[in-house]
């Protein structure tokens, strides 16, 4: 009985073999003149800029996701819709497939609705441009810095070294020589 | 360098495996998509129907030299091109060949003396197989230049020692 599944087994075999029996007799014959050349990414002759892998955009990932919803109702929707009249006519499930199709239609609507309300079928997505409202009720532990409750900072000494800590005191008058180098006559 | 690749020496058998591999490598010429001026028109002319490059397996353009065996240099190299075509000659896998199409790419052609921005021959850059003469050359000349390169893979070496006489399994076009 499970002899039958040898078919399997030897259309698997011949077909591996096939790919390595093919490679080992090119590994044979083929010459092999390596240059760095041909490691580089093609870019038409040019100097090959960045790599050769090249990253996609995020929000295909949701594009994609949300194509699923789509393409699993339409692969499963038209093998249904075939057999749907034929099973009326029978007249035993008939009914019952219509509901379960309209079930599973209705999954589906209720995923591309989350999604919908969620904003991913938006190709911008502009989060930053939504004002940021802080929740009226603090939250535990959260202190704003700097704190308004707090005193204010103590400045000890006079307020010029506070200047001249910022900003170098430049040398005043015709007189004063700089530190470095010859005076000039 | 393969691993049997000219190692054994002539005998019956590996001048049959050279004659064989020699055919598949001489019917299955892939050019690369590339043409640099006026000749590029004429290979065109070539690729297309009416006088159809590819009898000669010789019509799949390749738009990438990793899939290609052949540069056709159609048309004038100046030295600014001389660098891009250096650069795709080496990306292409061994065993690969060029064929000099029209008089520039042969010897610089019209600009030969005056053309200060043109490679007096695109064999200053890369191994040449054969030339095409012409200016530019009538595609039956280029369809010429691809049998002559043809006869040249025919009796090349590939399991054999290179430098043992040629031409026992030559056989001329016929005329």
């Amino acid at each position: 009985m499970y002899f039958d599944y040898a078919n399997v087994l030897v259309f698997l075999a011949v077909g591996i073999g096939f790919v390595f029996f093919n490679m080992a007799l090119g590994a044979l014959v083929r010459p092999s003149l390596p240059t760095p050349e041909q490691k580089t990414p093609y870019e038409c002759g040019e100097d090959p800029i960045g790599d050769a892998w090249v990253n996609f955009d995020i929000r295909y990932y949701t594009v994609a996701l949300v194509y699923i919803v789509f393409g699993v109702e339409i692969a499963f929707l038209f093998p249904w819709a075939v057999v749907l009249k034929s099973a009326f006519a029978d007249g035993r499930i008939g009914g019952m497939a219509f509901v379960e199709g309209v079930l599973f239609v209705g999954v589906l609507f209720l995923g591309l609705a989350y999604v919908w309300a969620k904003g991913d079928l938006d190709w911008v997505k502009s989060y930053s441009a939504k004002a940021y409202r802080p929740s009226p009720t603090p939250t535990p532990g959260f202190r704003a810095f700097p704190d308004p409750a707090a005193a204010p900072p103590v400045v000890t000494g006079p307020p010029a070294a506070v200047e001249s800590s910022t900003r170098p005191a430049a040398p005043v008058g015709a007189g004063a020589a700089p530190s470095h180098g010859t005076p000039r006559s | 360098m393969g691993l049997l690749e000219h190692r054994l020496d002539e005998n019956v058998l590996t001048t049959r495996i050279d004659w064989l591999i020699n055919w598949a490598r001489l019917s299955s010429i892939w050019p690369m998509t590339f043409g640099l001026a006026c000749c590029a028109i004429e290979m065109m002319a070539v690729g297309a129907a009416h006088h159809d490059m590819d009898r000669f397996g010789a019509g799949a353009f390749r738009a990438t030299p990793r899939q290609a065996d052949l540069m056709i240099v159609a048309g004038t190299v100046n030295f600014k091109m001389a660098e891009r075509v250096k650069r795709l000659y080496e990306q292409m896998p061994s065993p690969k060949y060029v064929i000099a199409m029209g008089a520039c790419a042969t010897g610089g052609g019209p600009y030969y003396k005056y053309g200060y921005n043109v490679v007096k021959g695109v064999d200053r850059v890369v191994p040449v197989d054969v030339y095409v003469a012409g200016c530019p050359p009538r595609p039956e000349a280029l369809l010429e230049g691809l049998m002559k390169l043809q006869d040249k893979i025919r009796r090349s070496a590939v399991l054999r020692k290179p430098g043992l006489p040629e031409g026992a399994l030559f056989v001329p076009a016929p005329s």
